[in-house]
């Protein structure tokens, strides 16, 4: 009988005793450590992937050019596959690693729950790719974003496809047909929403609004709706392997129109990678393809170029994806503006050099400027100066058509 | 002269104090704890121990194996969120009403689909909880689509609502001893025998008048009800719900691991799974994770697969054969 | 709706509905021999894609005799998984046997998702990318039917393997092995067949089929870690329709399921369609749970009558 007591105690302490295994770093004075959230792992590892390194490659050159107020940058970085590890994980960077400044998070729902974290415990949070409209409108304190947001995005894909490209297909604002394509996820339902808003709002005449899936095998029966529609016009938001399904189905079925889809999706390379020349015309709203050089000083254009030469000896010569564009942004305009202002990573420092940023656009990151929304504002957090920009591919390569004053070339239209 | 098969008086105090020194050291856990990391471990514990113990209820007890319980989960979520996003209720209530509503589902998937046995009632359930799934990404003007729902975060006792993590460490404790509590109820109560007879010989049970569809949706109602109320504490732990987090099939599967993995049809069994695997995954993913993807759902998998060929019974019936005292639980 | 419409509708999913039944033909015999419900087929889908991926891009075959060449490396894939994984099974209680598959299918989605990553991976044949036109038909006041080409040779390739299988289990000595077992495996067992045997066989050629269509659909689709468990629903409810364990019933019930898979999709829209089947799923489960064609042992499906 006492030997089963015993054992019981062990095991009773033993279970106890892993909540206290595992060390605890502590921070040292001559480095900042920035913690990082992004998906690394899971169904939206893809992106997040290369999301992260974007910010690596923004924390190497940074580095590189001697750190932040003499100070290198050391990433403490964890991995959040699902919205709950997205929490955990942040938790766990703010009292295990005593970390008071995040950069994430790709995905606007890791985002949603990793900012309630860092927001009750009072860190800075920079998200720098969700464009979830919920990211900004909870009145946080402590959470900002660096890039634009799914309205954004949205509203210019519409005014572009009215403003330049109706004209040319001899079609106006009242007699365009537009149709609205949307996969059901987080981008896809946030997106869409500003597709539809925006469309409402100048009175546009949408034909068809159709939301799938993005894990659909088939596409064809929504594809014979659109065809049915006769759209002039279709907006897609849409991740990369369904709209490489759409873009086939579509060719398969002979549905003839202009497609105007996302970095997420048409913009990706793989996307040229699947149809070659048929990738010709298409277009994808969101992040800027190209580091446009019209705007930049000679310091901003050097580190551009740096940025993209870093990539391609990482990458087997790729050219960076659009993902990694961002990431890197986000993380630079906390290393060249928000840090170097704030003088230390304390949350509220940080927060106050963050708000006091008005630099004008191109003269930030990526011909963004810095603007961040005040907290009372309905969309406290936001970058009021973070451009989206339209992409179009022509022969072979993504071309930044839009807006006029940052274009390396000009829409074309691909019948 | 004493028999000497008596027990000495001290050992057999010692036998019925175990338990209580057991669970009294639960208590007073949260307060040693003051890493908040370590103390969102123990709360992931008790959720997801108190949710498979929930599971348990009916996969163990009544035999019904359901893959399909994320849908009660994600019901309890939804429900208690929207009614405090629309009308301000407060989620103690709407915990309730959540649960409520998801044993009326329960209810009625139990009526229409308990005749069917093993392989067909899990496929059944299976369909079933991807419709809650696609229901939760659909229905966008409800529960906002896959872009999910925010909860406020201001504190407040009746908004169910904390800013540190202990209070929410001693209500899931409480969740988690009560589903135990609960379970022990059942399988020592005239429905938990009835319930084993059905299992063991169903054509006996009901031969022996023993009313097999009865005792079974009283099983099913219970469990959806818990299942449920851990949603809710999930929606108000993490204040922020959407498909991918409260609806998935994964959830049902995690469960599914937690309950055989630590012993299927025991009161313990699930809570014992959840304290196994919950640390693994989240020591892996704090040391591995960003170089080695997957990794600890292969671990999961593996153990999964292991426990089931070699120790069917889970790891807590190996312990009670080790440890005679824990027989009494 | 016009006939144009309606006709390229249902050729669309005849084109799908043939995938689906080479798809679930291997799902509804393991289970008619084997009395298991392979909760990881769809991941054997998924390893076949990548291997066939794999070929494709290295060698630069074509990716539908790549999938022929990788025949017998699918089948050793199903003989080890079956003896690692299925057999151990065949004696424990359902449970068992349902998390066991469960938990096979989170280890091979994993290890996948370790080696070669998130990535999603597709090919597009050389040959053949632009539509074949078929009609117009003016005396059926049909227009032009479009069909892909890529779907139409894995309609094509996946119809006629399932025919040549369903000839090889009616015919073929060993055809009828498989289906006595199927049958009646104490009789089997009385005549001389060694159940192991025909277990392991069928585990193979089923792992085989649902490979089949795996290469087949490579053209078509994208593939990445999760691919076969976005499939494996939907070959269940196919087998579940078509009955357990009547390949014939798969082969049919393939096709209606593609076709009322495509017409919901126009008709209640792509997000919706989803719900449908599945509530066509359950309903069936509970108003005919042998399905069109199902076996007709009652006590297979212990189909109770009663709620008391």
């Amino acid at each position: 009988m006492k030997k089963g007591l015993i054992s019981t105690w062990v095991m009773v302490f033993l279970v106890c005793g892993l909540f206290f295994t595992g060390k605890v770093v502590y921070g040292q004075d001559n480095v900042w450590r920035v913690g990082t959230i992004h998906p690394l792992t899971g169904p939206l590892a893809k992106n997040g992937i290369k999301n992260f390194d974007g910010v690596k490659i923004a924390t190497d050159m940074i580095n590189n050019q001697g750190g932040v107020l003499g100070k290198k940058v050391v990433l403490v970085s964890a991995d959040a596959p699902d919205p709950q590890a997205a929490a955990s994980e942040a938790n766990r960077l703010i009292t295990n690693e005593k970390i008071t400044a995040i950069i994430g998070t790709q995905a606007s729902t890791l985002s949603m729950a990793a900012t309630v974290v860092a927001e009750k415990a009072k860190v800075f949070y920079l998200e720098n790719e969700g464009i979830s409209g919920g990211i900004t409108s909870r009145g946080f304190k402590y959470t900002f974003r660096t890039t634009f947001d799914s309205d954004m995005m949205a509203y210019q894909m519409i005014d572009f496809a009215v403003d330049v490209i109706a004209p040319k297909i001899n079609k106006n604002a009242k007699s365009l047909r537009l149709a609205i394509v949307q996969e059901d996820g987080g981008f896809g339902t946030s997106t869409g929403k500003g597709l539809t808003d925006r469309a409402k709002a100048r009175n546009l005449n949408v034909v068809a609004t159709e939301i799938y899936s993005a894990k659909s095998v088939d596409l064809s029966g929504l594809v014979m709706k659109l065809k049915q529609a006769k759209p002039d016009i279709v907006l897609a938001a849409q991740y990369i392997n369904d709209s490489i399904l759409f873009h086939r189905q579509a060719k398969e079925l002979k549905l003839n129109t202009i497609v105007i889809g996302t970095t997420a999706g048409q913009g990706n390379p793989d996307f040229v990678q699947a149809f070659g020349k048929d990738a010709d015309g298409v277009m994808a709203g969101g992040i800027p393809s190209e580091i446009s050089v019209k705007r930049l000083t000679a310091q901003q254009k050097k580190d551009a170029d740096e940025f993209v030469k870093r990539y391609k000896e990482s990458h087997h010569g790729e050219y960076p994806n659009p993902t990694s564009f961002v990431g890197f942004a986000g993380a630079w305009i906390l290393y060249k503006f928000i840090l170097p202002k704030a003088g230390s990573l304390d949350p509220d420092k940080l927060r106050e050099a963050a708000l006091s940023l008005d630099i004008p656009r191109g003269k930030g990151v990526l011909n963004w400027g810095i603007k961040f929304a005040k907290p009372e504002e309905k969309n406290g957090g936001q970058n009021l100066y973070a451009s989206a920009g339209l992409n179009q591919w022509q022969n072979g390569e993504l071309k930044l058509i839009y807006p006029k004053e940052i274009a390396s070339a000009d829409f074309k239209l691909v019948k | 002269m004493r028999p000497s098969i008596e027990q000495p008086r001290s050992s057999r105090t010692g036998l019925k104090v175990i338990p209580w020194i057991a669970v009294l050291s639960l208590f007073v856990l949260p307060l040693l704890i003051k890493n908040e990391f370590y103390l969102d471990a123990l709360i992931l514990i008790f959720l997801w121990g108190a949710f498979a113990g929930g599971w348990n209820i009916l996969a163990g007890y009544a035999g019904m194996i359901s893959l399909g319980h994320n849908a009660f989960f994600g019901i309890g979520a939804y429900t208690s969120t929207l009614l405090l996003l629309h009308f301000g209720l407060s989620p103690w209530i709407g915990m309730l009403v959540g649960g409520l509503f998801a044993s009326s589902i329960g209810l009625i998937l139990g009526v229409i689909c308990f005749r069917l046995r093993s392989h067909y009632f899990a496929l059944a359930t299976l369909a079933f909880g991807e419709v809650g799934y696609i229901i939760a990404v659909n229905l966008r003007s409800l529960t906002g689509g896959s872009e999910g729902l925010a909860l406020p975060i201001q504190p407040s006792l009746t908004l169910f609502s904390f800013a540190g993590k202990l209070p929410y460490a001693y209500i899931g404790l409480f969740f988690f001893l009560a589903v135990i509590a609960i379970s022990y109820t059942i399988e020592h109560s005239r429905l938990g025998y009835y319930l084993t007879a059905f299992r063991e010989n169903e054509n006996a049970a009901r031969a022996l008048g023993v009313r097999t569809g009865k005792v079974r949706l009283i099983a099913m109602v219970i469990s959806s009800f818990l299942s449920a109320v851990m949603g809710t504490f999930y929606a108000q732990y993490v204040v922020f719900i959407d498909p991918s987090s409260v609806m998935r099939i994964q959830i049902s599967i995690q469960v599914a691991l937690f309950a055989i993995v630590g012993g299927i049809g025991t009161a313990l069994g699930p809570a014992i799974g959840a304290m196994i695997f919950v640390p693994i995954a989240m020591l892996l993913r704090a040391k591995m994770g960003t170089s080695l993807p997957g990794l600890h759902m292969i671990i999961y998998g593996v153990i999964l697969v292991l426990v089931l060929l070699y120790m069917p019974q889970g790891i807590g019936s190996k312990l009670k054969e080790k440890i005679p005292l824990l027989r009494r639980i | 709706m016009d006939s144009t419409l309606f006709t390229q509708l249902l050729i669309s999913g005849i084109l799908l509905g043939g995938i689906y039944a080479l798809a679930s033909i291997g799902l509804t015999l393991i289970f008619g021999v084997m009395k298991i419900v392979n909760f990881a087929h769809g991941e054997f889908f998924m390893i076949a894609m990548y291997l066939t991926y794999w070929v494709v891009h290295y060698f630069h075959i074509d990716p539908y005799l790549s999938t022929l060449i990788l025949v017998p490396v699918v089948f050793l894939i199903g003989i080890v998984s079956y003896y690692l994984f299925i057999r151990p099974t065949l004696a424990s209680s359902v449970l068992a046997q349902i998390f066991i598959t469960v938990g096979l299918s989170t280890i091979i989605q994993n290890l996948v998702l370790l080696f070669w990553s998130a990535d999603f991976r597709s090919i597009s044949l050389s040959y053949a990318t632009d539509s074949l036109v078929l009609g117009p038909f003016p005396a059926l006041h049909i227009e032009e039917i479009m069909v892909s080409p890529a779907r139409l040779i894995a309609f094509v390739l996946a119809l006629l393997l399932s025919i040549a299988f369903y000839l090889f289990l009616k015919l073929s000595y060993t055809g009828k092995i498989i289906r006595a077992t199927a049958q009646d495996r104490s009789a089997a067992l009385l005549m001389g067949i060694n159940p192991d045997s025909i277990y392991r066989l069928t585990f193979a050629i089923g792992i085989v089929l649902v490979g089949l269509a795996g290469g087949l659909v490579l053209p078509v689709y994208t593939v990445h870690p999760f691919v076969g468990f976005d499939f494996v629903l939907i070959m269940f409810v196919v087998v579940v329709l078509g009955g357990m364990g009547s390949v014939v019933g798969a082969m049919i019930s393939g096709l209606i399921i593609g076709v009322v898979e495509v017409f919901s999709s126009y008709w209640i829209g792509q997000e919706n369609k989803q719900v449908i089947y599945f509530l066509v799923f359950i309903a069936i489960l509970v108003v005919r749970p042998s399905g069109l064609f199902g076996l007709k042992e009652e006590e297979e499906l212990e189909h109770i009558e009663t709620i008391d």
